[in-house]
């Protein structure tokens, strides 16, 4: 509807600009003024309707058609400064359109950066809203695992022998971290190793056996020497400790136990896939470690 | 519009200075120039007044000159006619632009407006979410210091 009032708008500034120009040429004296000033409608109606250099092409048709009246005048002897006065008048109203229109252009253009800033903030705070519920899913699920080590470390009172405490918290933590994966704790006393592990299939295997009977890898000699944690994506591409022929094992985190300012053993969990572990698994296993060094720690005390 | 009494009182000016000018000067030598005038204060009334206010207050303005036109003073009345359909005519066409301009300019208002609740609603969506996950690292620092103590 507002297309073809616009098409019907379009087609009427145009007749009437051509019926002005005959005009002019046509009428008499009497009338050039009052057709000239005629001429300010395609002025301001050609703005709107079909824009500001069409507007301008009216405008120019309307100086022409003053420069016809002022040949006319002169040669009927008459004042030209009415028809000055007149042509004048087209580029005054030309300007002041102009000038209202630019204020509405700026206008419409301001709010649509406005809005277009917006949707940008709007965008980035999806993005944000995206990566705060991952955040807040993965810290749900890391609140979850300190939830049941805090409930394996509250149950630790209800063992009473080393033994049992220590299969008791490998047992349990094991079950946090996944049922596929293998956690050893390997203690080292007087020169001597126990060996306690625990697994999805038997939650418990012990033993003391000396440093050559047991499995005792380069990385958990490389942990209690140096009293750091390590992580290990893949043992096939590993090239700071050699695997075994055969390996099975994967991914393998360790971290050392440290009682009263010494290494009192490593504790390590395995995977048979690579990649499987990260940072915060470590970071956990470091709990574990802290929990069983209370434990051998109060071994320790008892013995004393 | 800032000035927007500034161009009422010019507008009106130029109104009372056309019809004086009507008044005094002779039609043989200055036909109808001084109501000519009348096209500049139309334009910039149509910038700070309502549409239908524009209307009224131009064929008031143009009824002076028409009454002069009655009273003898203005002996061209035809051409008063035709010159008066331009005003009018301008007016018109001033009235649509406002009208397609102010239609544009609600329907980005209400865009604009749409648009800020919904950035309200999800920075809300995002403080509640930012709280959340500050409480449950808080609680975490809170286990962490549990083992370690």
């Amino acid at each position: 509807m507002k297309k073809m009032f616009v098409m019907f708008l379009k087609v009427v500034v145009i007749v009437f600009t051509v019926a002005a120009f005959y005009s002019v040429l046509k009428l008499d004296k009497s009338w050039w003024l009052a057709v000239l000033f005629a001429f300010n409608f395609p002025i301001a109606a050609s703005y709107f309707v079909f824009g500001a250099g069409a507007s301008a092409v009216f405008l120019a048709a309307a100086m022409a058609a003053g420069i016809i009246v002022i040949m006319k005048s002169l040669a009927a002897h008459t004042g030209l400064l009415p028809v000055l006065f007149e042509m004048a008048g087209f580029v005054i109203v030309f300007i002041m359109i102009k000038k209202a229109a630019d204020i509405n252009h700026y206008f419409i253009f301001s709010v649509k950066d406005e809005m277009m800033s917006m949707e940008g903030g709007y965008t980035a705070n999806l993005v944000e809203k995206e990566n705060l519920i991952n955040a807040v899913k993965s810290n749900r699920a890391k609140l979850e695992k300190y939830r049941m080590l805090g409930e394996v470390y509250e149950g630790l009172d209800s063992h009473n022998t080393f033994s049992s405490k220590i299969r008791y918290v490998l047992r349990n933590v094991i079950s946090i971290f996944h049922q596929e994966r293998t956690i050893s704790l390997l203690i080292a006393r007087d020169g001597r190793f126990i060996k306690v592990e625990a697994d999805k299939d038997d939650d418990i295997l012990s033993g003391e056996k000396d440093q050559e009977g047991l499995d005792l890898r380069g990385f958990d000699e490389w942990v209690m020497k140096n009293r750091k944690s390590i992580l290990i994506s893949d043992m096939h591409k590993e090239v700071r400790f050699k695997g075994e022929e055969g390996e099975k094992n994967r991914s393998v985190i360790c971290v050392p136990v440290v009682v009263a300012g010494e290494t009192a053993g490593v504790l390590r969990v395995s995977s048979e896939k690579p990649g499987v572990f990260d940072r915060e698994d470590l970071r956990f296993l470091d709990l574990i470690a802290e929990i069983t060094a209370k434990v051998i720690s109060g071994e320790t005390a008892n013995a004393q | 519009m800032p000035n927007k009494k500034m161009v009422l009182v010019f507008s009106f000016f130029i109104m009372a200075a056309g019809a004086a000018l009507s008044f005094f000067l002779p039609e043989k030598n200055h036909y109808h120039i001084p109501f000519h005038l009348f096209i500049f204060a139309a334009v910039m009334l149509s910038f700070v007044l309502a549409a239908k206010d524009v209307m009224i207050i131009m064929l008031l303005a143009c009824g002076v000159v028409w009454g002069m036109g009655f009273g003898g003073i203005l002996a061209k009345t035809s051409q008063l006619m035709a010159e008066t359909g331009v005003i009018i005519a301008v007016i018109a066409m001033l009235v649509l632009y406002d009208a397609d301009f102010k239609t544009e300019k609600n329907s980005l208002d209400s865009v604009i407006s749409y648009k800020k609740k919904e950035m309200e609603a999800l920075e809300e969506e995002l403080k509640k979410l930012s709280k959340e996950n500050h409480d449950i690292l808080e609680e975490i620092k809170n286990k962490k210091k549990i083992f370690v103590s």
